[in-house]
């Protein structure tokens, strides 16, 4: 099941790159903050989530870090 | 990773994506479970609230924007695997597409060599043609009309636009000495004819304009193969005398190799303004070829705006032999005379073999499916896999193509 998201496509990018600018974070780790900064005003569908990182790591906003043990470290690579 | 590095390391990125959703999950439903819901409802939230798992990974091959290249050599491993299968059906459909593109590609590479090169002169498109023109004059029978000598001399000296030279194919003759005696092909050519041209002689010097008068000391430039075949390449040519026609000539410049004036290399070449035949000295016919060169600056409407009062002032003043002769001018093409529409239009014939080919081959791969692959295909028409289904015949044409 895939919720459309009623976000428009450049707010959850924002979104995401406001948490990452925090510091290195995966995922999952951003979903939550996400949901915890969001709750009850906006849902943002996890299914979006994925996409919408690689999107941002396509457009060299983000760099991905595998080598950690932690699966897909995303980190913001605008220092 | 870079989207070179994706497209070239898909499997890692595919583990890649199949780690980071499973890790997903796996921290969704530990949560869950810390609170309090069972294992398997734990799970099976998790999984509903990220969405199919091959959903999300579809969406973020888009997102890297390789998809295109994914899919065609999907299509590729596709369309090799159902060649493989059926190697007669292959072997009749490779067939084909190699007749069609061999010919085609001969085809070209004959159109390539005789029509697209261009002329091997410095500046090749401000070199041009000049030829007479009257009403009685059967081009098509006897060629390109030229121009009387004494013409040719006037419109040289008067005109502005142009830098002239004449060249006229005439008799061969035999060569004496040394060694023994041969029958060479001679072109006359007026002492212009290597500078308007642009071409560098291999080895001495082209006729002076002192020269190309009658009664000067007779002078020869020798033809590269000619220059090889009878003095041995030997540069100590120059200077030489020959005897050429019961007359002895002196050896002044050698020919670059691959020369050509009229279509033909010569053998050798001597100064026109040294020719005291009759046809030459008066102005009815017209014998002599002229090629020239447009000046600086000076365009082509030009040139021919000044042939045409040159023109009109010669048949004024030479009404007998000059009335309504005129002179055109037009750029210089390689002598290949009516071949040229002949090719384009065999390129074109080929070319449509080559698409009947391609069509044929694709035909093919329709009537290798089985019907009911056939209507499964039709129906495929009507939804948005059209597209899937014409990239998968186009690579099974192409590939077959490639081979």
């Amino acid at each position: 099941m895939q919720e459309k998201s009623d976000l428009p496509q450049g707010t959850l990018d924002l979104l995401n790159l406001k948490v990452v600018a925090l510091g290195p974070v995966h995922g999952y780790a951003i979903a939550q903050r996400l949901e915890q900064v969001s709750r009850g005003v906006v849902q943002v569908p996890q299914g979006s989530l994925y996409p919408a990182l690689h999107r941002l790591e396509n457009r060299g906003l983000l760099a991905a870090d595998w080598r950690k043990p932690r699966a897909g470290l995303r980190q913001s690579s605008i220092a | 990773m870079t989207w070179w590095q994706r497209l070239w390391r898909r499997t890692k990125m595919e583990d890649q994506l199949e780690k980071e959703l499973r890790f997903h999950l796996d921290q969704h439903a530990s949560e869950l479970i810390a609170r309090g819901r069972s294992s398997n409802e734990a799970r099976r939230h998790a999984r509903l609230a990220l969405g199919g798992p091959e959903q999300v990974k579809g969406n973020c091959r888009d997102a890297r924007g390789t998809r295109w290249l994914e899919d065609l050599l999907q299509d590729f491993r596709y369309a090799i695997r159902t060649l493989r299968k059926q190697p007669g059906f292959a072997a009749v459909a490779l067939l084909t597409l190699a007749l069609g593109s061999g010919a085609t590609t001969v085809m070209f590479t004959v159109i390539n060599g005789v029509l697209l090169k261009p002329l091997p002169y410095p500046e090749p498109d401000r070199l041009v043609t000049v030829h007479g023109h009257t009403n009685t004059w059967n081009t098509v029978a006897f060629g390109e009309q030229h121009l009387a000598y004494f013409d040719f001399l006037d419109c040289q000296r008067e005109s502005r636009a142009l830098a002239m030279a004449g060249w006229l194919h005439s008799s061969g003759g035999t060569v004496n000495e040394p060694e023994e005696p041969e029958y060479v092909d001679r072109r006359e050519i007026s002492s212009e004819l290597f500078s308007v041209l642009g071409v560098t002689l291999w080895r001495g010097r082209a006729f002076l304009p002192e020269e190309d008068r009658p009664g000067t000391a007779p002078v020869i430039i020798l033809g590269y193969s000619f220059w090889q075949r009878r003095f041995a390449g030997n540069p100590a040519a120059i200077g030489r005398s020959i005897a050429f026609e019961g007359k002895r000539y002196t050896v002044v410049g050698i020919e670059p190799p691959g020369f050509r004036l009229d279509g033909e290399e010569a053998d050798v070449f001597t100064p026109l303004g040294q020719n005291t035949a009759g046809y030459l000295r008066n102005r009815r016919p017209h014998p002599v070829g002229v090629v020239a060169r447009l000046q600086p600056g000076v365009t082509l409407v030009q040139a021919q705006k000044e042939l045409v009062l040159i023109g009109g002032h010669l048949s004024e003043q030479y009404p007998d032999t000059n009335a309504g002769r005129a002179f055109e001018v037009q750029p210089l093409r390689p002598e290949i005379g009516d071949v040229r529409s002949t090719l384009w239009l065999l390129l074109g014939a080929v070319s449509l073999v080559l698409l009947i080919a391609c069509t044929n081959v694709a035909d093919f791969n329709l009537g290798v499916l089985s019907p009911s692959t056939l209507q499964a295909l039709y129906r495929a028409f009507s939804t948005p896999g059209v597209r899937q289904i014409c990239r998968w015949m186009l690579c099974f044409s192409f590939f077959g193509l490639i081979i």
